[in-house]
């Protein structure tokens, strides 16, 4: 909830400072290892949105899958386990290189 | 229809209010322990050990966070310490703007520690920087080994981890080397501590580190 709030307000912000009338679009990257559920922002987005210029706004989530490269071999990998496991050598603790982005990305303004 | 271009962190406006807090207390000379764990890991129960132990050496305070009620912070002001009750209602955690108003009210000088107690949780509390000067999980020895790997966030955004009701290890099957080995995979640099609070096991090991903090000011 308070992720879709920060949303609304980083878009009506911005709106604010280059003139417009109203939001119509945002455009939001979210990571899969953010921490944020795309779908529980999705739901709550409108609801904040009300009220705001960003009401009935469309709000459109980029996901980014997670990968973490190899600190022993430097191979790239998908860490689908908390530990980052690498499949090739089995080392663990994947640097993680994508997939905890959380920001938005642009804004459509009427 | 235009677009523009914004690339800001959602979390921006949060993680600059919590600089902004990190920066003051930094000032006053008060190290802030912000603490996180699933409910009932025994937050509170630390807390009000370790404020019974160390209060005639430095002064401490305490931000306590929860959903509803004040128990938590009845307990702590029971110790004498001061303390400031943040409900958070529907949120799951506490940001940086909640801190922030609490320390007005709380109105603590410093030097000396304040301790936030998060919400319950160990999800979003460790997305959310508070202006602390670390985090420290809690994990207790009922809560089984896997709690660093279901939740490494919370463990990797921490500098240490406290297992906390090691005086019913007797009555558990835990595999404690499980539970260290999950840890150090999830997070190699976290500082470990086992305590009891009921008896007092291990607590000392706990106040050594933090006045190692205070003194490093």
């Amino acid at each position: 909830m308070s992720v879709a709030m920060s949303i609304v307000d980083i878009a009506v912000s911005r709106l604010n400072e280059e003139g417009g009338a109203r939001v119509m679009k945002v455009n939001v990257t979210v990571g899969e290892l953010s921490g944020v559920e795309a779908g529980a922002v999705e739901f709550c987005y409108s609801a904040c949105a009300m009220g705001t210029a960003a009401e009935g706004s469309e709000l459109v989530i980029e996901r980014v899958a997670a990968r973490a490269v190899c600190g022993e071999c430097a191979r790239e990998f998908k860490p689908d386990n908390p530990l980052a496991i690498c499949p090739q050598c089995g080392a663990f603790g994947g640097r993680i290189v994508s997939g905890e982005e959380l920001y938005v990305d642009n804004i459509s303004v009427e | 229809m235009r677009i523009i271009d914004v690339k800001k962190d959602v979390l921006s406006k949060n993680d600059q209010i919590a600089a902004g807090i990190r920066e003051k207390l930094r000032q006053r000379g008060i190290v802030a322990i912000n603490f996180i764990s699933s409910p009932g890991s025994g937050k509170t129960t630390m807390l009000v050990k370790t404020i019974e132990d160390l209060k005639s050496r430095v002064p401490i305070a305490v931000l306590e966070g929860d959903q509803q009620t004040d128990n938590d912070a009845r307990k702590i002001a029971a110790t004498g310490a001061p303390v400031i009750q943040i409900n958070t209602q529907s949120a799951c955690h506490l940001d940086a703007a909640m801190v922030e108003e609490a320390l007005e009210k709380l109105g603590f000088a410093g030097p000396g520690f304040l301790f936030i107690e998060n919400v319950g949780n160990l999800v979003c509390p460790a997305s959310y920087d508070l202006g602390e000067e670390m985090k420290v999980a809690l994990v207790s020895v009922t809560e089984g080994e896997d709690k660093p790997v279901k939740y490494p966030k919370a463990f990797r955004s921490s500098s240490a981890m406290i297992i906390t009701k090691t005086d019913l290890l007797p009555h558990l099957d835990l595999d404690m080397g499980r539970l260290l080995d999950y840890s150090m995979k999830v997070n190699q640099s976290l500082k470990v501590f086992h305590v009891s609070a009921k008896t007092g096991d291990g607590m000392d090991d706990w106040y050594d580190f933090l006045l190692s903090l205070l003194q490093e000011r």
